[in-house]
């Protein structure tokens, strides 16, 4: 008869540890209360009184929490919108770097699709920029390399005012 | 009791028992004051949901694998219950007037958190020198080999760095590669497989060295001559190995799901070499990256082509190569080193601590490895250093001792981090490219000699 090996002892009794934790984790009667946010009532000024709205929410937790809580009008609610991040190399930046802009590119995408925001998030040249400004394209707009290309924006140009007039949103980022 | 007494004593008489003894009381040294301050932070907020019984993932407070909150869910439930607290440090002022200068993100966490997370990791560390030690006596006739390389891997400063100076929790990964790997030699095909299930808990990459073993295992010994009977006992040995991985993943399916999926969707989508400061070689110097952020598609393309690789070369080593127990060792340190050169994930250098320890047994049957493992180490080790100075792990010492003052810390570490480059624009960008390099020279270097002593054919070993 071969003598067991004694490493085998060893994921066995890891898996128990973890197996012990996570029953433990998972029993209800061990989980503390977890945080809850809910809106009572929204109460509206009669008309004619002025736009006071009122909002009565009641916040819970258990948890060391730092909440801030922010309440804003919205007049349509856009639903997956493209997204498009300036870069364009030929193009000088300000304060910052094309490289932050790619960056910035690659992790929104990757917490918008987190999120179940699952439309386009792409970078766009200067070209293609004008192009989605000029055919009122109803999307999101990131310039965040602190400058707007001339072709979009100059003394002489401005695709940005129609363009957000039709609907558009523009973040700028970087702009000092 | 005579049996314990007599157990205790064999433990005490062991050679390794005083080197076991130094080694502890050196990490002792080093676990409570020093720790890289960017992910602690994050260890923290994610173990402050965990323990309050809130899914992390589904609040992104963390991207950290299962494994590492039911490992250390139990030590932190007992401290809370004697009185020890998650809560941000009472020297909250500190912190927030030795940070104003922007020089470092610093969130910082009281020692005793330190310590306790460290806890687990010198478990592990521990365990994965023990393991060196009886693998190294089952492969070679040397009587004083398994001390040298127990030595060679418990005092490494590079291992010792990642895990008590940066607090990475890699050595698990490591860990679990070479605990399989050694079942994978003994033939307990079950054990193996749970043990490779347990390191993709704790990391995604042992699933890619653990799916092409499984072809090997499946295929070994019958591509060419369709020998029937031998198919039918890989079959059994690769379904052994299957159900040992599946059910190490089953036991924590609802989390691992959605850390799987938040493994997808956030960090696979991001290129490898685009990122932050911490990243291995190609982006030391984020200004030469540019050409690569041109191809990104392309380069995400070519990741996508890994289990075709590895089905590929699987079944390459299936059909030519002699695959004797010990080449096993060979071929599991082979798609280790090959999920550095695919997975589209940051690259840091804590992540040689997957394959590290497998070339340390390497070494006792092929001498040139111990090379490759002190070249790595040092890469790695000197890379560390450079990020942003060594005096960015000593904040937990500013902060809790009076050895060293936040101000002076904050003074030295931007110092460092201005210091003009010779090649770069900044010093730190030039030495983390030059160890970087070497590090990844070492790492081509492990690919080479590995497929060469793989690549031996039957008529080679015969002549």
């Amino acid at each position: 008869m071969t003598k067991r090996d004694k490493w085998l002892y060893v994921p066995a009794a890891i898996l128990i540890l973890l197996l012990v934790s996570e029953l433990t984790w998972y029993a209800p009667y061990t989980r503390p209360r977890t945080g809850s946010f809910s809106i009572l009532d929204v109460i509206k000024q009669p008309e004619g009184t002025g736009t006071n709205i009122t909002i009565v929410y009641q916040l819970n937790a258990s948890l060391p929490l730092d909440a801030s809580i922010v309440i804003t009008p919205v007049r349509t609610t856009p639903q997956d919108l493209p997204v498009y991040v300036f870069y364009d190399v030929a193009y000088p930046t300000v304060g910052t770097d094309w490289i932050l802009s790619a960056m910035l590119q690659a992790h929104l995408k990757a917490e918008l699709t987190m999120r179940g925001y699952n439309a386009t998030v792409k970078l766009v040249s200067a070209e293609e920029l004008e192009t989605i400004l000029l055919s009122k394209e109803l999307a999101i707009v990131i310039m965040a390399s602190g400058a707007f290309p001339s072709s979009i924006l100059s003394k002489d140009v401005n695709l940005i005012k129609p363009w957000v007039d039709s609907g558009g949103y523009l973040f700028g980022l970087a702009f000092t | 009791m005579q049996r314990v007494v007599s157990l205790f004593r064999r433990i005490l008489c062991h050679e390794l028992s005083s080197y076991i003894v130094i080694g502890l009381l050196l990490r002792a040294v080093l676990m409570p004051y020093l720790i890289w301050p960017y992910d602690i932070g994050a260890y923290r907020t994610g173990l402050v949901y965990f323990l309050n019984g809130s899914n992390p993932y589904f609040y992104h407070a963390s991207i950290y694998p299962p494994l590492v909150y039911f490992l250390t869910f139990p030590l932190f439930s007992v401290a809370y219950h004697f009185g020890f607290s998650l809560n941000p440090p009472s020297t909250l002022e500190a912190i927030t007037e030795s940070s104003a200068n922007g020089a470092a993100a610093i969130l910082q966490v009281d020692p005793w958190f330190i310590v306790l997370w460290k806890l687990p990791l010198l478990c592990f560390d521990l365990l994965t020198g023990i393991l060196i030690y009886y693998f190294v006596k089952e492969l070679s006739v040397d009587l004083k080999l398994p001390k040298r390389l127990f030595l060679v891997w418990f005092f490494n400063p590079f291992t010792l760095a990642i895990s008590y100076v940066h607090g990475s929790y890699d050595i698990f990964v490591g860990f679990f590669i070479l605990l399989g790997t050694y079942f994978l030699y003994r033939d307990s095909h079950l054990s193996a497989g749970l043990c490779f299930g347990l390191g993709t808990l704790a990391k995604t990459s042992p699933i890619f060295v653990a799916l092409p073993l499984s072809v090997i295992l499946l295929f070994k010994g019958v591509i060419g001559s369709w020998n029937i009977a031998a198919f039918k006992v890989n079959a059994r040995v690769f379904s052994k190995f299957v159900v040992g991985i599946g059910a190490s993943l089953l036991l924590f399916a609802p989390l691992f799901i959605e850390y799987s999926y938040l493994m997808y969707a956030g960090i696979s989508r991001e290129i490898s070499i685009t990122g932050g400061l911490n990243q291995w070689f190609f982006a030391a110097d984020l200004q030469r990256s540019y050409w690569i952020n041109q191809y990104i598609s392309t380069i995400q393309a070519g990741f996508s082509y890994y289990p075709l690789v590895c089905l590929v070369i699987s079944l390459l080593f299936c059909k030519f190569a002699r695959l004797s127990p010990e080449k096993i060792l060979f071929a599991a340190a082979f798609f280790t080193n090959l999920v550095y050169f695919f997975l589209p994930i940051s690259l840091q250098p804590q992540y040689l601590l997957w394959i590290l320890p497998l070339l340390v047994v390497i070494s006792s049957v092929r001498k040139h490895f111990l090379w490759l493992f002190g070249l790595c180490s040092a890469a790695g080790f000197f890379f560390y250093l450079s990020i942003q100075g060594p005096r960015i792990f000593l904040y937990p010492l500013t902060m809790y001792t009076s050895l060293y003052k936040p101000e002076e810390l904050v003074q030295h570490i931007s110092t460092y981090l201005n210091a003009p480059g010779v090649f770069s624009r900044f010093l730190r960008q030039d030495l983390c490219t030059i160890f970087g390099g070497i590090g990844f020279v070492g790492l081509l270097a492990t690919t080479v000699l590995l497929i060469k002593y793989l690549w031996v054919t039957k008529n080679d070993e015969e002549g």
